[in-house]
């Protein structure tokens, strides 16, 4: 019996009976459905296949493509005299390369907090002293990408001012589900402990990007909480869950 | 820069076919403190190699079209040049460590200019 994709011959089902034996209708029917279904199962596992070296390839391209961004922008940047700007644009560039990775693990559906959050701050040099904490949530491409350049800045910060200047500080960040059905939110926490009491930033003149980035907050919308206490600063974000996964 | 400098400083070839890239992983490398030479790829790479006995570190990307293989070319200098080390960058997924030359140090790319430049000084300082 011949198996056709799109008029086009892929296969063919051979049936053998021992002995004699005239095909019935049913028995025709049996061996179609039999076939159908191995083809299908063949075209799927091909599919898969063909996905995944898509995502290889666009992955491939993507970190090329980063690497090109960072190498004209140090070749444009020479002369410029103040690295720090210059330091901090390819540090989140690195950032974004980051989230790109783990979405990539996840063919860019939907990628896990945890490892979200594990890969930006590990590429910020600090995973070592962040400790993360909250139930299994799953992010979409939007949200994993806002969440990770946030995540840089509060860590970048944490390294010029807060606990993770000195040498025995630490941040917790904790996240919990609030809220329920349609209204359920996500409420991400960052604490730091162990560092010089914080002072609060002068409100003065236009907010440098990295706090404008923070204060952007889960999902580009706001919903951030900025504290100063003398034990560290904390920050609280909260975004809808349906945002989260979704954007 | 030279002043200073011990008479034979090391020699750094960085094999690279994005001219780009290559401009920036030979200012890293020259901003390291150490002399560099650069070609596109791996057969250049082999000839510069069998001219040039004070070459200490090669710090080449993998993802290279035409003649040889990046892995290859690695395991080929593993295997002709034993005392040379290798700094081994990639777009790609990263390779298994045994897949990876004897004391081949890998980085993804978009690599990172510290860890690269911390690597080479251990490697030829």
């Amino acid at each position: 019996m011949p198996i056709l994709e799109r008029g086009r011959l892929v296969g063919i089902a051979f049936v053998n009976w021992a002995d004699h034996h005239p095909f019935t209708e049913d028995d025709l029917a049996f061996v179609r459905t039999v076939a159908n279904r191995v083809q299908s199962a063949v075209a799927g596992l091909q599919a898969e296949a063909e996905q995944r070296v898509l995502n290889e390839e666009i992955s491939h391209r993507l970190k090329n493509t980063f690497a090109m961004v960072i190498s004209i922008a140090m070749q444009t940047l020479r002369s410029v005299s103040e690295r720090a700007p210059v330091d901090a644009f390819v540090r989140r560039i690195h950032a974004l390369s980051s989230a790109h990775d783990v979405l990539l693990r996840q063919s860019w559906t939907a990628a896990p907090a945890k490892e979200v959050m594990r890969a930006v701050l590990a590429n910020a040099g600090h995973d070592d002293r962040i400790d993360l904490a909250g139930p299994e949530l799953d992010l979409g491409p939007r949200a994993t990408l806002s969440l990770s350049l946030l995540l840089h800045e509060l860590a970048t910060n944490a390294a010029k001012y807060g606990a993770l200047s000195v040498p025995d500080g630490r941040v917790a960040v904790g996240w919990r589900f609030e809220g329920e059905d349609e209204g359920r939110e996500v409420s991400l926490d960052w604490t730091e402990r162990g560092g010089p009491p914080p002072t609060p930033p002068a409100n003065t003149g236009r907010k440098g990007f990295g706090s404008r980035l923070i204060n952007l907050g889960l999902v580009g919308t706001g919903g951030v909480d900025l504290r100063y206490p003398p034990s560290g600063f904390q920050a609280t974000m909260r975004a809808p869950l349906v945002q989260l996964q979704h954007s | 820069m030279g002043q200073g400098m011990p008479p034979a400083r090391s020699v750094v070839l960085v094999v690279e076919d994005e001219p780009l890239q290559r401009l920036m992983a030979v200012d890293l490398v020259e901003e390291a403190g150490f002399d560099v030479v650069d070609v596109a790829g791996a057969d250049e790479a082999v000839l510069v190699l069998e001219s040039r006995p004070d070459i200490r570190v090669v710090f080449t990307d993998i993802d290279m079209p035409g003649g040889l293989d990046g892995m290859r070319f690695a395991a080929t200098i593993r295997d002709r040049w034993p005392p040379i080390e290798l700094v081994i960058v990639s777009g790609r997924r990263r390779p298994r460590a045994d897949e990876l030359p004897a004391r081949g140090v890998f980085f993804s790319k978009p690599y990172k200019k510290e860890e690269i430049t911390a690597v080479i000084r251990r490697m030829a300082g």
